[in-house]
């Protein structure tokens, strides 16, 4: 389980979830030759977004968190050029009026995209936005990435 | 026999004061979802009394209180809110309520509020 | 558990659990006001955890809830949230139009004025519990329109989190549980300050 601002590594039989995504996106990072995969729970899109007294635990943020996730995946047997990317989350599930709320999901996704870019890891599926929360896992088996909502079907990515 | 203008965001509670209303000799002209538009209904109904809820969107009440007061110092506006606190009741008495009424609220208060500015 | 629970002050802790106390008695006196009849509030809970363990403490993240609740801002900062079993908020409409709910749109919980009601309550018991609270510290206290969902609870707690989560590794909470015997009806109300709130409190009380 992979709690928010957590990171966590998995390989088969073993499986990552992320449960209860509202604006926090999940980000699996996994290298499919050698079914080693990590999942980061990711609460913000930068460090920057802190204030410095909440700045020290990395794994908060996409923004340095998914340089460790990188880091974390290789060093337990992932090869840089094989790694590739799924993410789900990122959702405006509260429609706060008056709020000085900025669109929180929506930077998170910003954020991850950017920073697989700059990684250089292609993104094999993605399932952001929308007004739904959403739970998620991932199978290292077989690099699957499902997609629970409250409503409608589970989707496969 | 007065003519009322109902200002709340919240469509339940509109309907609840519309209900206690016409079981009055009093008559409900018309009613607003926020500030905004309760200052624009405000100009073309003239209502007799305004009951206004505080917290609302696009435009709170104590801003249209002051705004429809401006054009209309005469206009006769209780405030009906789930906060009490003092000092928005005093700012709003400041700047010209005729009541503050909090919610929740029985049937009576509302009522007799009314009637005294009738 | 989480560790830092033993690092808050003890006296501090009492301060919060007379703040939310006092605040739920009188979002119980609302309560029971729409309700006609008693409503009672179990002993505050005053929570300092680590932002991974929150959902956890209130059910777990997947926890299917439906979440009213409103944003505050003025001198304190941070959320107001009422967290209802889909049941409990059935109740509480129910029993404040004073007749069955009627038959919600698709994909959505409740029909346009049910949910209405449901706002508007927890609008009321909420703007109850924070004048107390202003009423008790002298600060302003401004509340948003309320917002509703049902949703997975982790959803649910995620802008509060975020809030947290910008300032520190920890979030604290005050819950309290409402619950009416006769009206067959149970919920909690979290209030979650930011972190400059709960300064901004205890020296509003004198107690720093």
């Amino acid at each position: 389980m992979v709690n928010i601002a957590q990171m966590r590594i998995a390989r088969p039989p073993d499986q990552l979830y992320a449960l209860g995504l509202g604006s926090c996106i999940g980000v699996v990072l996994y290298d499919p030759q050698r079914k080693i995969a990590g999942m980061l729970h990711v609460l913000l899109p930068a460090s920057e977004d802190a204030l410095p007294a909440g700045q020290e635990h990395r794994t908060k943020f996409a923004d340095p968190g998914l340089l460790d996730l990188r880091e974390a995946v290789i060093r337990n047997g992932a090869l840089p050029g094989n790694l590739r990317a799924k993410m789900a989350g990122g959702a405006e599930v509260l429609a706060v009026s008056n709020g000085t709320e900025d669109s929180i999901g929506r930077r998170n996704a910003v954020e991850c995209l950017r920073m697989l870019d700059q990684m250089k890891i292609p993104i094999d599926g993605k399932d952001l936005g929308g007004k739904v929360g959403r739970s998620i896992r991932f199978d290292p088996e077989n690099n699957v990435l499902h997609v629970k909502k409250i409503i409608g079907e589970e989707r496969k990515l | 026999m007065a003519k009322i203008m109902i200002v709340d965001d919240a469509a339940f509670m509109r309907i609840t004061i519309k209900n206690m209303l016409q079981k009055s000799e009093h008559e409900v002209i018309g009613e607003a979802e926020n500030g905004k538009v309760a200052v624009e209904r405000y100009r073309e109904l003239k209502p007799d009394i305004v009951t206004m809820d505080i917290t609302m969107p696009e435009m709170d009440g104590l801003a249209a209180l002051k705004e429809i007061r401006k054009e209309d110092p005469g206009a006769k506006v209780i405030m009906v809110s789930a906060m009490g606190q003092e000092a928005m009741v005093r700012d709003a008495i400041l700047s010209g309520a005729k009541g503050f009424i909090v919610k929740p609220f029985k049937e009576d208060g509302i009522l007799s509020a009314i009637s005294k500015l009738a | 558990m989480s560790k830092t629970d033993e690092n808050m002050d003890i006296l501090k802790k009492d301060v919060f659990r007379e703040i939310a106390n006092i605040g739920a008695g009188h979002a119980s006196n609302a309560l029971s006001m729409l309700l006609e009849c008693p409503v009672k509030q179990n002993i505050p809970e005053v929570q300092l955890v680590h932002l991974e363990d929150m959902t956890e403490l209130l059910g777990g993240p997947e926890r299917i809830v439906v979440g009213v609740g409103m944003h505050i801002s003025g001198s304190i900062r941070g959320y107001l949230l009422a967290i209802l079993d889909f049941p409990q908020a059935e109740n509480i409409i129910e029993m404040v139009r004073n007749q069955p709910l009627e038959k919600a749109p698709e994909g959505l919980p409740f029909s346009p004025i049910d949910e209405s009601a449901l706002k508007e309550s927890v609008n009321i018991i909420g703007g109850s519990y924070l004048t107390a609270i202003s009423q008790m510290t002298g600060l302003e206290i401004i509340p948003t329109t309320p917002f509703a969902t049902m949703e997975m609870l982790g959803a649910i707690l995620n802008l509060a989190l975020v809030q947290a989560g910008q300032e520190s590794d920890t979030v604290m909470y005050f819950k309290s549980g409402l619950f009416s015997s006769e009206a067959g009806f149970a919920g909690d109300l979290l209030l979650i300050p930011d972190q400059q709130s709960y300064q901004i409190l205890l020296q509003s009380l004198g107690c720093l």
